[in-house]
């Protein structure tokens, strides 16, 4: 029995968010069995890093940066210069939970694509966020955006006090897009996204697709969670290599290549 | 490439160069800073046993966390002297169970 790509993926995945719930378990529970580094996803976020980089880079740093996040954007840079963005469809454990949220839309069959000339407009809404955390964070001269993060809200196993409580909302109605529309906060609204796939335009690694091979089946385009048409040209900046569209294609006319 | 095939690089890559890099900052170190920048420490191996006899100072530095922040947790006034010892100041309770829950109020944030 063949067991798919996505199951695979589904899998790594799962893992990653195992990883991540086990420092949030780790860093509160005393006397737990777990051995990791301490701390929590919020210390190993590159995008702390990313929203702080000017102010770091003029030599003043931030209270609560982490080495941790640091080394998180290094290694990240790394990854997606050498293989694209992967990092988004095979290890990001916040991306993970849009990959179960589109198990349950399938299930109840209400998953929808976005027109194109609408999801196009929206994929350009991460990077002015990107940028817009950068700007207000070296204004300001902190990283506020920690209490508004949803990933914090889903990962930090705590009761929400605060501004806690509008990252919980901020959360749901992510989540709620999530079931509809794959990969919805991934595609509009995550700012390492937008950091991964400015790095990405200019990675070796992409997918490619072997027109030679291609039986215009349509069954890659059905299989795509960001909505791209592989028959046309691949964006380098959106395409994560997931490689669910190799996956089901019935002639392997995709493909990972330099 | 391969599904199985990328996705096994990507992890590689990822695991290598996660680990090279924490090793590279630790030994290379990253410059110096106002805010003291480390890898988070688990909460699990602190203890707070003893608390009478240090001073605020030492509490600070014993559990590297912010002094001012410390005098907030602690309801103290700022210009408390650092040299204090716990005892001495007028803190009503287990000073021990104060101090851990103002520590992991602090590394909670």
């Amino acid at each position: 029995m063949k067991i798919s790509n996505r199951l695979i993926r589904t899998i790594i995945l799962t893992v990653f968010v195992a990883i991540t719930l086990s420092l949030s378990i780790k860093h509160f529970a005393v006397g737990s069995f777990l051995r990791p580094y301490g701390g929590t996803l919020c210390h190993y976020c590159p995008e702390v890093t990313l929203a702080t980089s000017v102010l770091l880079l003029n030599g003043t740093s931030i209270a609560k940066v982490n080495v941790g996040n640091i080394v998180a954007l290094l290694v990240l840079t790394v990854t997606t210069l050498a293989l694209g963005r992967g990092f988004c469809a095979w290890i990001c454990p916040f991306g993970a939970i849009f990959e179960y949220l589109n198990i349950i839309g399938n299930k109840l069959n209400i998953v929808r694509e976005p027109p194109v000339k609408t999801d196009r407009f929206l994929k350009n809404l991460k990077y002015v966020i990107f940028v817009g955390l950068i700007i207000i964070t070296t204004g300001l001269g902190e990283y506020i955006f920690r209490d508004f993060c949803p990933a914090r809200a889903i990962y930090l196993l705590e009761m929400p006090h605060g501004n806690a409580i509008l990252s919980l909302v901020i959360l749901g109605i992510i989540l709620v897009g999530g079931i509809v529309i794959p990969r919805f906060f991934c595609r509009y609204l995550c700012p390492i996204g937008a950091y991964t796939a400015v790095i990405a335009k200019i990675s070796p690694m992409s997918l490619k697709l072997d027109t030679g091979l291609c039986i215009d089946c349509d069954k890659c385009a059905k299989s795509c969670q960001f909505g791209i048409d592989p028959k046309n040209e691949i964006p380098k900046m959106e395409c994560t290599n997931c490689l669910d569209c190799a996956d089901v294609c019935p002639t392997g006319a995709l493909e990972v290549k330099l | 490439m391969k599904q199985n095939v990328y996705a096994m690089v990507l992890l590689m890559v990822f695991f290598v160069s996660a680990f090279t890099f924490s090793i590279v900052i630790e030994t290379v170190g990253y410059g110096e800073s106002e805010h003291e920048i480390e890898f988070p420490e688990a909460l699990e191996d602190m203890t707070f046993e003893n608390m009478g006899r240090k001073t605020l100072e030492s509490v600070c530095m014993e559990y590297n966390v912010s002094m001012d922040e410390l005098m907030v947790e602690l309801e103290l006034p700022q210009d408390t002297d650092p040299q204090t010892r716990l005892s001495d100041l007028s803190l009503e309770g287990d000073l021990g169970d104060m101090v851990e829950v103002a520590v992991i109020k602090m590394k909670h944030e």
